[in-house]
């Protein structure tokens, strides 16, 4: 975004299989080694979209399959916790996830395997981007428009962004810094937890942030 | 029965937002002419939905239409032997088979108008009529069934017309194929006012409770499924007397599947023999087109348990969430895809599970209302029948760009 003005764009997700699946842990480690970095972005963040008003126990598809299908907690928990604020891109936060799945292998021998029909589906999702009427140039007409919109526009900007940008960064945090050197407030939100938090919530803590900026620079 | 819902029907329940948006995507579709071509009008669940979603995506300005293939009662035997062989049955078939097949299609190919843009085709009953597309139009194969194990010799001689669509999309990336052509998936949904959905008042569900017989004294377990194996009502009879030794409850089950289906009837006898005895337990054998009794059952129900063995999507799994229960499921298909542990339900994975989970939720009021909240508002977002129009549109976009990741629309 080259001018000062923050456009709010929305998504729609239509969700396209790979053919790919993996019935065990070896399966699954080759397969996120070999996978488009759209099928690992499918699988880390699109879950998001799904949720609301809370989110559930394990937002990543792997960490969800490691505990539900492959019954297998201590994985589950090391995918769990991955830091994505660590990896800068996907390519890292992919060679992150290879590395558990590895260590995981050597420390645990003997092979878990899923029924069929269990096993884990690869798939990826194209994204319909289209631009909102919402149009604003500070702080105060922000925190305005993201009292209102839906949470589509929010997803969006904060995780889909993270395809375009890098990983560490969302769209919102980048305008703060780039275009109203707001680089504490844009440094807050950067620390916001996806994985923690739904949407309505990351709503409301982006807000609490802006509204004390808007309060302090004033 | 006809329903003629229009889109501000919805508004109350998903918002005005997502209605807009069905508004931009229609409009961004525009006066395209979308032809859907399926094998039957009326039963069963592709009927059900089309009759829902023509009309739909007629008042978002698309031009759809609907057209039923016909054929005689031989064309319908061999494709539904193909149906069953296509999903892991024994098929031996014969070039009769096959030249029946392909006859009635080539005919219903010349009967049917096709001039449309984007062609939608149900199923394998009418899938050959794609030899007849036009090269400028989209064609997209629209499979209702599981296909991950299909009769490998049918599946050869099919699979050689379904790579001549487009496109085609699944239920779930479980029952998809490997295909040359991109698979979608679009997720089964319900209709949140119909019958065996819309709203009740606490008066109607106690009249309808008191009709069936059932008492409301105690907190009431609940599954409703066909009686069959898989479903595992049996189980859930077991599990039900371990979670009886703890807290006073009763268990409703109720279904249908037994009239014209002899495996059904057995399944039926097996549980009202377990069941026997048991004032606490309710088996009812519900007729076809029971929406309205089922509706009142799962809303009458604490927790509403779905322990299948082998499942579908498990669409009864996302009526149960949508009148906001807890959901104890088994870890198998759909309801893997539906349920999150400690969020709107548990998954569970043998009867002890289910026992034990029931207990959990049962003994925890606030947790209960903490799941059902989470689990409707889940659906609300997921699996109402707004997203799958909002999916049929973005189906008809992705199509103009084929291979691309991201569109701006």
């Amino acid at each position: 975004m080259a001018d000062k003005c923050f456009r709010f764009y929305k998504c729609f997700h239509l969700v396209q299989a790979t053919g790919q699946k993996a019935k065990n842990l070896k399966e699954l480690l080759k397969a996120v080694a070999e996978a488009k970095p759209e099928v690992i972005f499918y699988h880390l963040y699109q879950a998001f979209s799904k949720y609301t008003i809370s989110v559930p126990e394990f937002p990543s598809d792997f960490a969800a399959w490691a505990s539900q299908q492959l019954q297998d907690m201590a994985l589950a928990e090391k995918l769990a916790n991955i830091d994505l604020y660590s990896f800068a891109d996907l390519e890292l936060l992919r060679s992150e996830l290879v590395r558990i799945m590895e260590t995981h292998l050597m420390e645990t021998p003997g092979e878990r395997a899923v029924l069929p029909g269990e096993e884990f589906y690869f798939n990826k999702a194209i994204s319909l981007v289209s631009l909102t009427d919402y149009q604003v140039s500070d702080l105060e007409e922000f925190a305005q428009v993201l009292r209102q919109i839906d949470t589509n526009p929010i997803y969006y900007h904060f995780f889909e962004a993270r395809l375009r940008l890098g990983m560490c960064c969302d769209d919102f945090s980048h305008w703060m810094d780039t275009s109203l050197a707001r680089q504490a407030l844009a440094q807050r939100i950067k620390g916001i937890d996806p994985y923690q938090l739904s949407l309505e919530e990351i709503r409301s803590r982006i807000l609490s942030g802006v509204e004390e900026e808007i309060g302090t620079k004033l | 029965m006809e329903l003629n819902f229009k889109l501000k029907d919805y508004e109350e329940i998903v918002g005005q937002e997502a209605l807009s948006e069905l508004a931009f995507l229609g409009e961004k579709v525009g006066k395209r002419r979308v032809l859907h071509i399926n094998s039957t009008r009326e039963g069963g669940g592709v009927a059900e939905i089309l009759h829902r979603l023509i009309p739909l995506l007629n008042e978002l300005g698309v031009e759809a239409r609907w057209e039923v293939m016909e054929g005689r009662t031989e064309f319908f035997e061999v494709t539904k032997a193909f149906h069953n062989a296509l999903q892991g049955q024994e098929l031996s078939f014969s070039q009769d088979m096959l030249d029946t097949y392909l006859i009635t299609n080539h005919d219903n190919a010349r009967r049917i108008d096709l001039d449309a843009d984007l062609i939608m085709v149900h199923d394998p009953q009418p899938a050959a009529m794609v030899r007849h597309r036009d090269k400028d139009q989209k064609w997209v194969w629209r499979c209702h069934i599981d296909l991950s194990h299909p009769h490998p010799k049918l599946w050869n001689y099919l699979g050689a017309y379904i790579s001549k669509y487009d496109a085609s999309v699944f239920h779930m990336a479980k029952f998809t194929q490997k295909l040359d052509i991109p698979q979608f998936v679009i997720t089964p949904s319900i209709d949140p006012l119909t019958e065996k959905n819309r709203e009740m008042s606490k008066a109607e569900i106690r009249t309808i409770c008191d009709r069936l017989g059932i008492k409301r004294d105690k907190p009431l377990i609940v599954q409703i499924s066909r009686f069959d194996l898989h479903k595992d009502p049996l189980g859930v009879i077991k599990a039900f007397l371990m979670v009886k030794r703890h807290i006073d409850c009763r268990l409703v089950l109720a279904g249908g599947g037994a009239v014209d289906d002899p495996e059904g009837a057995e399944v039926l006898t097996q549980i009202r023999e377990a069941a026997q005895g048991n004032p606490d337990i309710y088996v009812l054998e519900l007729p076809a087109g029971s929406d309205l009794e089922i509706n009142a059952i799962q809303r009458a129900a604490s927790v509403v348990v779905q322990k299948s063995l082998r499942e579908g999507f498990g669409l009864t799994v996302t009526e149960a969430m949508w009148k906001g229960k807890p959901v104890i499921g088994g870890a198998t298909g759909g309801i893997a895809l539906q349920i999150e542990n400690h969020f709107n339900g548990y998954l569970v994975h043998s009867l002890e599970g289910a026992a034990y989970r029931l207990r959990y939720v049962l003994s925890r009021p606030a947790l209960m209302r903490r799941l059902g909240r989470n689990g409707r508002e889940f659906v609300r977002r997921n699996f109402l029948i707004t997203r799958s129009v909002r999916d049929h549109l973005l189906l008809a976009l992705a199509m103009d760009r084929p291979g691309e990741s991201t569109i701006t629309i």
